[in-house]
């Protein structure tokens, strides 16, 4: 398939392939370097690479974007998002100078690319701890077999894999269609959380500290929270089994 | 099923206290070990007058899940026996059972439960730590558990431990601390800080025969038996847990969206409603284990609905507030970090499913 916008095509795959091999702050950045605006909250919080604010161009507030000359960013103590390279800051105007961000995105342009590059950090990401899962389950053992052989383990891997090579497709998909469909992207998200909650699970305990690099799929669930949000209203929020 | 008036009297004294914890909670999670200001106070208080050892599996889970509506970090972190108080309950003799009560009386002293070890996880077939005898009729506790709550700050605490290879070697071992060779560090969690949870290794801890639990217990019954028991409770606790931390994430979500559309109207009624059918399947696992303490079938599957549960609400309901509802609402965020340690304590998902289908297979269900 021929991406309809071939500039966000390839900011997606080199922001997927990016933070399959350097993690969730490397992945950020790319997205940042394409010039893109960065989405906040409502009352101007968000999460951005450490030490990339002079590289934004522009933020995304309440539907608008806003050049980052008008603004000003005080960091914010995160200590999980810091673990990750990430750092939390609150975003406010300095005045009435809402001049657009240079280029010609809208607001609504804008947040569609953003939450479709941030699916490919995502399928990055969880690829990456795919990969790392499998390893650990290879070195542990239960009633004498690896975890890696056992059948239940073997379907959750088989499920993770499968969301992976289907989210792929889909990425391609949405980048050849004239227009991102909203309903469609936060679909492929809300599949995401699900395969990163299988794959957190893998590593048991272990990957609940801080220091264990599966917490990237933490704070990515933070930075989806941040940057994409909930569905727009003609796609209520699905509530399925994980 | 219905709640006696002894019942509810217990859920309204947890629920009263439910605000407090709440109020402590962000408070705790960044300085986990600083619990000072907060010994003493109302909510703690609370915590432990329905913490008391030999309490009805279903009136400790009542008031749990009232607790964790305040904040399970707090519950976790509130000095008392803790499951240390379950285990010695159930195999430990009257002298052992106020030896431990003794360790924590001031109010303000913690007790660890060490089951978990760093290459086995809670697979005891593989546990590796040892209690070997010392030449004197005592032991030396050789090994390491890793995942303990309280471990770095408790003051006794039961580690399970094997004095041989055989299935009855398994035993559980009554330490007080600060021991000679007793090494105790604190790990650093993404969630549920309050619980403290921590690393304890062991390089030849003299261990008196006297600690050892279940002495006078039959050889069938020191060990695994009790282990057992301990976990099918400590499992419908968990789950009180995870539902009580849904429960707040519910509450504090509807207070904020005081006008909801059509469509997140109808999500919360229907969250609403799923949670109050986990609380009721909870409540039937609690009495199941008051029936009959090594019925696991339905604390598994009370654990199993409640991890989901609480996973699934503490992931999305903030959705209803708006992009970025988890940075703007630190206790909503606290509380999805939080959510995650229901799945890994007392065993995983993966485990429980695996005991719902020996005991579906050994004819346990309950419906039909």
């Amino acid at each position: 398939m021929t991406a309809v916008r071939p500039e966000v095509a390839d900011c997606a795959e080199l922001a997927r392939t990016t933070a399959r091999s350097a993690g969730l702050a490397a992945g950020l950045r790319v997205i940042v370097g394409a010039g893109l605006p960065v989405p906040c909250s409502r009352n101007g919080i968000t999460l951005v690479p450490a030490g990339c604010l002079g590289d934004v161009r522009g933020w995304q507030l309440g539907g608008i974007i806003v050049p980052h000359g008008s603004v000003t960013a005080s960091a914010r103590s995160h200590p999980l998002a810091a673990t990750e390279g990430l750092e939390m800051v609150r975003v406010a105007t300095t005045g009435l100078d809402h001049r657009p961000a240079p280029g010609d995105r809208t607001g609504q342009q804008a947040a569609s690319d953003i939450a479709v590059l941030l699916l490919a950090i995502r399928l990055g990401l969880v690829a990456r701890m795919l990969a790392r899962a499998t390893k650990h389950l290879s070195g542990r053992q239960a009633d004498g077999q690896r975890l890696v052989e056992l059948q239940l383990m073997r379907g959750a891997i088989a499920d993770a894999a499968a969301a992976l090579e289907a989210g792929a497709d889909e990425l391609c998909a949405v980048l050849a269609s004239p227009a991102a469909e909203a309903p469609v992207v936060h679909g492929m998200h809300a599949r995401l959380d699900r395969v990163d909650w299988s794959v957190i699970t893998m590593f048991g305990a272990s990957g609940y500290l801080r220091e264990h690099d599966v917490r990237c799929l933490y704070v990515g669930h933070l930075v989806h929270d941040a940057w994409v949000g909930p569905p727009p209203p003609d796609a209520p929020v699905q509530f399925e089994e994980p | 099923m219905e709640l006696d008036g002894d019942l509810l009297a217990t859920q309204a004294i947890a629920r009263e206290n439910a605000a407090d914890l709440r109020s402590r909670a962000l408070a705790v999670d960044a300085e986990p070990d600083r619990m000072e200001p907060h010994v003493g106070s109302p909510g703690l208080q609370a915590i432990q007058k329905v913490a008391q050892p030999g309490m009805r599996c279903l009136e400790t889970t009542v008031a749990l899940i009232e607790l964790a509506r305040g904040d399970a970090g707090l519950v976790l972190a509130c000095p008392g026996p803790a499951l240390a108080g379950v285990i010695v309950a159930v195999l430990g003799t009257a002298a052992q059972q106020e030896q431990l009560a003794a360790a924590v009386a001031n109010g303000s002293s913690w007790a660890f439960f060490a089951v978990t070890e760093p290459h086995a996880g809670s697979d005891v077939a593989r546990m590796r730590t040892e209690l070997r005898p010392d030449g004197c009729g005592g032991y030396l506790l050789h090994g390491a558990k890793r995942y303990i709550g309280n471990g770095s700050r408790a003051s006794a605490g039961v580690v399970f431990a094997r004095t041989g290879p055989g299935p009855l070697s398994l035993r559980a071992a009554l330490i007080e601390v600060p021991a000679a060779n007793l090494r105790a560090e604190p790990l650093d969690m993404i969630g549920l800080r309050g619980a403290r949870i921590s690393h304890l290794s062991f390089d030849g801890v003299q261990v008196p025969a006297s600690a050892l639990l279940g002495a006078h217990l039959p050889p069938v019954r020191r060990g695994m038996w009790g282990a057992i028991q301990a976990f099918n409770r400590v499992r419908v606790q968990v789950a009180a847990m995870a539902a009580g931390t849904a429960l707040a994430v519910y509450d504090y979500v509807r207070a904020e969206r005081t006008r909801p559309g059509a469509d997140d109207a109808a999500i919360l009624d229907a969250t609403g409603i799923r949670i109050e059918t986990v609380r009721r399947l909870i409540y039937r696992a609690a009495v199941d284990i008051d029936a009959g303490p090594r019925r696991g079938y339905l604390a598994s599957i009370a654990k199993l609905e409640a991890v989901s549960l609480a996973v699934e609400v503490c992931g999305r309901l903030p959705a209803l507030l708006g992009r970025g509802a988890l940075l703007e609402h630190p206790l909503l965020e606290k509380w999805w970090r939080d959510c995650a340690a229901f799945e890994f304590m007392e065993g995983t998902s993966t485990i429980q499913r695996l005991n719902v289908a020996q005991g579906y297979l050994k004819g346990q269900e309950t419906y039909g």
